[in-house]
């Protein structure tokens, strides 16, 4: 079989995913959407998706793993004098990245409908609705965090045992939306831990990342925590995803859902094969197409 | 018919926004303009487990939404700065991004609750069908509809061969104009198919048709009749006319707005006479309707507010 994945040469997730297909046999090849259009010729019919002329429907599967713009060409640190040049080209680089993205976008949710794919899509999207995901999971009676929310600085006296996000380097926006958790400041004190636990399908994973503040240990995975990453992948339609816990006293909450993990330090911390897991999970849902 | 709030998702300035208030209120409910244009820096918002909050008004208290528009698709602002503010930015641009994308995430986070706890028309992924033409035709075409044939990307000798198959236009993938495409301007675009792709499609003549369907009927179809040879539908229109539009049409086009998921819809069709043919162009999932129903007397609005009002009790 042939697996697209979606991502940068330059990620070890994404390389030792390629490796491990590779090794079962398969090919596999990488597609790093932020190059488009520069680097690759795309073309999309009412049958065909081509890529540099290769058919992307013929492929058994898909790993998603990024969706982005060159928005970073304006964040990089310039000449004050190039930077003012650069003003004139901005608007037309905005208009070109927003149909690029367009078709970024389209030609993956094209992908979505048509083939195997870890993670769906439209998980994509997940990325940029991290508090309507935690209110999901709420809504579904999975343990979510103490989450606030605003740009009213009223709501301050309401809140305890809360961190602000650093205001300092926030420009021009007076009241920027905060994210006021209540478990941040508890967690540099040492009070509270993070638990970091990846979730695969169906795949058994043993352990996870305890973090507490100071340091990081790896620890087995409480039973309860495995089926509540079950229930969480099942609400969010994700094969696979890095739920971190946040755990104060006795009591462990979701405290955020990342859908595209880069799972290499937590492999190498804690040795559970997950590159190898993701690859059966994509051969098998390839399989079974 | 009394007491039911409204929320409308849009600014305060926008006609369609005005207009659909006024209609709600002539039912004797209550139209709450939540206008995202104004946050972060005049409105006051929160976000938590219990409630949300806009300028004070619990939304969860609301009894259902219109969403007119969701904002912009990516954090890049499209606009012009001017060189004060250009020079504000300088080594500042990462915070400025890193903003936008916290502002667009806050305001598409709050639709998508909002969405989980009343109706909302359209729902929120309906609005990216708006920026995402090429995937509306595909997913059109594979329901089964009639789209006209394409080729989108920048791959210039894939377009070269498909514009030899006859009279074409080009189409941006989000917004802009429809032009003209023949092999001497792609010739002319070449290098900015580096920069950015373009969906060519077949041109067909025939007359333009916008239709209005709410939930699983069709309210109403307008004509827009164009100077010749005009290429955009939004261009050189000199009249809007009410048309009949045949019921296995009227089909087409709630097949097409249920396909994408949209509950209210203005259609964008073009009707070859000749052949007896229609071909879907576009799901529009928040249409403008001030202007058809000035025109044509559609009730478009007021149907519109009924709707709501029904969804909301």
């Amino acid at each position: 079989m042939t697996f697209g994945l979606i991502g940068s040469h330059y990620w070890k997730h994404i390389c030792t995913l390629k490796r491990e297909l590779v090794d079962r046999g398969h090919k596999a090849f990488i597609i790093l959407p932020t190059y488009f259009p520069q680097y690759y010729l795309a073309t999309v019919s009412k049958a065909t998706i081509t890529l540099d002329h290769i058919e992307l429907l013929d492929l058994d599967g898909f790993y998603v793993g990024l969706l982005e713009t060159r928005e970073r060409f304006f964040r990089g640190r310039f000449g004050k004098s190039i930077w003012l040049a650069l003003r004139h080209r901005y608007l037309e680089f905005a208009k070109c990245e927003i149909e690029n993205l367009s078709l970024q976008l389209s030609l993956l949710l094209m992908l979505g409908d048509m083939l195997p794919c870890v993670n769906s899509p439209y998980s994509l999207l997940l990325t940029r609705l991290r508090v309507a995901s935690l209110r999901k999971l709420e809504a579904n009676g999975i343990p979510v965090a103490d989450l606030l929310i605003t740009n009213d600085p009223a709501e301050d006296a309401r809140v305890s045992k809360c961190v602000r996000v650093e205001e300092d380097n926030v420009l021009d926006v007076p009241c920027f939306p905060r994210c006021l958790e209540s478990c941040l400041r508890l967690i540099q004190s040492g009070a509270a831990e993070i638990w970091k636990v990846m979730g695969i399908r169906h795949q058994k994973i043993r352990k996870m990342i305890v973090a507490d503040g100071n340091l990081e240990r790896q620890e087995p995975i409480p039973s309860q925590v495995s089926e509540l990453v079950e229930r969480i992948l099942k609400t969010l339609d994700l094969q696979l995803a890095q739920v971190d816990f946040i755990k104060v006293d006795s009591e462990v909450r979701v405290g955020d859902v990342h859908p595209m993990p880069d799972w290499t330090s937590f492999e190498e911390a804690t040795g559970e094969p997950i590159s190898a897991q993701v690859a059966e999970l994509l051969v098998q849902s390839g399989g079974a197409r | 018919m009394k007491n039911e709030r409204i929320g409308l998702i849009g600014r305060h300035d926008d006609p369609e926004i005005q207009l659909l208030k006024a209609k709600i209120e002539d039912l004797g409910a209550q139209a709450i303009v939540v206008d995202f244009w104004q946050y972060p820096r005049f409105s006051q918002s929160v976000i938590a487990l219990d409630r949300i909050l806009y300028d004070e008004v619990d939304l969860t208290n609301l009894d259902a939404f219109y969403l007119r528009q969701l904002g912009y698709f990516s954090p890049l602002p499209q606009k012009e700065f001017s060189r004060q503010e250009w020079e504000t930015y300088y080594e500042k641009f990462n915070e400025f991004i890193a903003n936008e994308r916290e502002v667009m995430s806050y305001r598409e986070s709050l639709i998508q609750i909002l969405e989980m706890l009343k109706p909302v028309i359209n729902p929120y992924f309906c609005a990216f069908y708006h920026k995402l033409k090429l995937y509306q035709y595909w997913k059109l075409s594979n329901a089964g509809l009639p789209v006209h044939d394409f080729l989108a990307g920048n791959d210039y000798l894939s377009l070269k061969r498909f514009i030899h198959k006859g009279n074409m236009v080009a189409k941006p993938m989000t917004g802009g104009y429809v032009r003209m495409l023949d092999e001497s301007t792609l010739e002319g675009e070449r290098s900015s198919l580096r920069q950015r792709p373009i969906i060519a499609q077949h041109r067909i003549a025939g007359r333009m048709l916008r239709c209005f369907v709410l939930a699983d009927r069709v309210l109403g179809t307008c004509e827009l009749v164009h100077k010749p040879d005009e290429t955009d539908a939004r261009l050189g229109i000199v009249a809007m006319e009410r048309f009949e539009l045949a019921d296995e049409f009227g089909d087409i086009a709630l097949r097409a707005s249920q396909t994408l998921g949209m509950i209210f819809a203005g259609v964008d069709l073009i009707l070859d006479e000749v052949k007896g043919t229609v071909f879907v162009l576009e799901c529009n999932p928040a249409p403008l309707f001030r202007s058809f129903e000035a025109q044509t007397g559609l009730p478009i609005s007021q149907e519109l507010a009924l709707y709501l009002v029904n969804e909301a009790g």
